[in-house]
């Protein structure tokens, strides 16, 4: 008992000297966080918020639904009535970049990533090791595209599909479920550049480059290679329902 | 009250015409009850003087410390010119106090402890830190600041760098939010910006 009672003080004192060795800056009741191992923060005129943070940087705004994690972050924000906003970061070293939503939310990930926020929607640019991860549970639509770089436009609302637009180019892959597989079938296409487009009705995804399109699992969809151009539409589901190739 | 004006570099000119005595005078302590302490500088912004006004420019307050008790040394030390500079300094205890930037008030304190010196810009505080901010007014037609308060166990004020280095359960909070807690973390002397060590902008 006693030496549990010493395991439990000591796991304790850890967990203050943690905290307390940790730079944090918290919006008083706006759900803004900036954490990280060392980090400087200026209030500026404006006021603007301008920080820089080093070391398991993790940056959050809950109104936003952002958070961005990385080695290195330096950005500003601005306080907008009782919120604050993330409006420049940019993130280096192993850099997530999660939009969360009522139904799901994207989470973009790259060796570097610069978000900024445009009012009506928000531009995050990805160079390194790029994916691109977009989830709607109430679609059940779930698109997954990786490349060396890109961009994404995310949506600001946290009621709406969080990914507007993603585009990604140099040896790029994106997998879909094909709507006409019974159980279980996917499509798997790779290219020089990818679009894709969840503002469109329908939804699509363009291929351009090389392009190579192959059913896998349960998918009726055969395999062509070698393209000039494929555009997949989607159903709301985020699942191909049709091919246009042109070779 | 004690003014602690001057600081060596008007009072001890370059060119040497007397030789310093070898020993150093004695210093003498004074413990006092209740009193007030007065530190004057030269202006840290010193392009505000004409170049060949320097030597006739009045000194800005750099400090004030009111105190309940002090343990104060007095010190009478001849200067190569011929005259005599009085160096004073010591620990003061209960303290409160307003810190000054270009003879203007920047921020206001209260400790257990201060401890300051004519031979250095530098106030040190000591216990129950907790420095104030006085923001500036605001430019017409924008909304003033609020003032930022910084705690913390123990504080450096370094006048001439403009850094407020603060160690021991640091906080600060602002308008909007709260730095810290943290175990150190430095801070400009408008308290605008704080950051660890290794990422405090360098002037």
């Amino acid at each position: 008992m006693r030496r549990t009672c010493l395991s439990l003080i000591s796991v304790f004192g850890v967990g203050l000297a943690l905290a307390a060795n940790t730079f944090t800056y918290r919006g008083a009741n706006d759900g803004f966080e900036l954490l990280s191992t060392s980090g400087r923060l200026s209030q500026l005129p404006g006021p603007v918020y301008s920080f820089v943070l080093q070391g398991n940087v993790s940056a959050t705004s809950a109104k936003q639904g952002l958070r961005i994690t990385a080695q290195r972050v330096v950005g500003d924000a601005v306080p907008n009535g009782k919120e604050t906003k993330i409006r420049t970061a940019t993130a280096t070293g192993g850099a997530h970049v999660v939009k969360t939503t009522n139904t799901g939310g994207s989470t973009l990930t790259a060796s570097k990533a610069v978000y900024q926020d445009r009012g009506d929607n928000a531009l995050v640019t990805l160079t390194g090791s790029v994916t691109i991860t977009s989830i709607d549970n109430r679609k059940q639509r779930n698109f997954n595209a990786s490349g060396p770089s890109g961009s994404a436009i995310l949506d600001p609302s946290d009621k709406k599909d969080s990914l507007r637009t993603a585009t990604l180019s140099g040896g790029v892959r994106v997998t879909m479920n094909d709507s006409a597989a019974k159980g279980m079938g996917q499509i798997v296409a790779t290219g020089d550049r990818l679009v894709y487009d969840n503002v469109s009705k329908p939804a699509t995804v363009t291929l351009s480059g090389g392009v190579n399109v192959k059913g896998t699992g349960n998918s009726p969809f055969g395999t062509f290679s070698g393209a000039r151009r494929a555009v997949l539409k989607l159903n709301a589901k985020g699942e191909v329902v049709s091919t246009e190739v042109e070779s | 009250m004690l003014a602690l004006a001057g600081c060596g570099k008007r009072g001890g000119g370059s060119a040497v015409k007397s030789p310093v005595p070898k020993e150093t005078p004695p210093e003498r302590e004074v413990l006092t009850g209740p009193g007030s302490l007065l530190r004057k500088e030269e202006p840290i912004s010193l392009w505000i003087i004409p170049i060949n006004d320097y030597l006739n420019w009045p000194l800005v307050k750099a400090y004030e410390v009111h105190y309940q008790e002090s343990d104060l040394t007095y010190q009478e030390v001849p200067t190569n010119d011929g005259k005599t500079q009085k160096n004073y300094g010591g620990t003061m205890e209960t303290v409160t106090g307003t810190l000054y930037k270009d003879d203007q008030p920047i921020a206001t304190f209260t400790a257990d402890r201060a401890e300051g010196h004519t031979s250095s810009s530098q106030l040190d505080l000591n216990g129950h830190v907790r420095v104030v901010s006085l923001p500036p007014a605001p430019k017409p037609g924008k909304q003033p600041d609020g003032p930022t308060t910084l705690t913390c166990d123990h504080l450096q004020w370094l006048r001439t760098a403009k850094v407020v280095k603060a160690q021991g359960g640091v906080k600060v909070v602002g308008d909007r939010g709260t730095v810290g807690p943290m175990d150190e973390l430095w801070s400009t002397d408008d308290l605008k910006t704080q950051a660890t060590p290794d990422l405090f902008p360098t002037p």
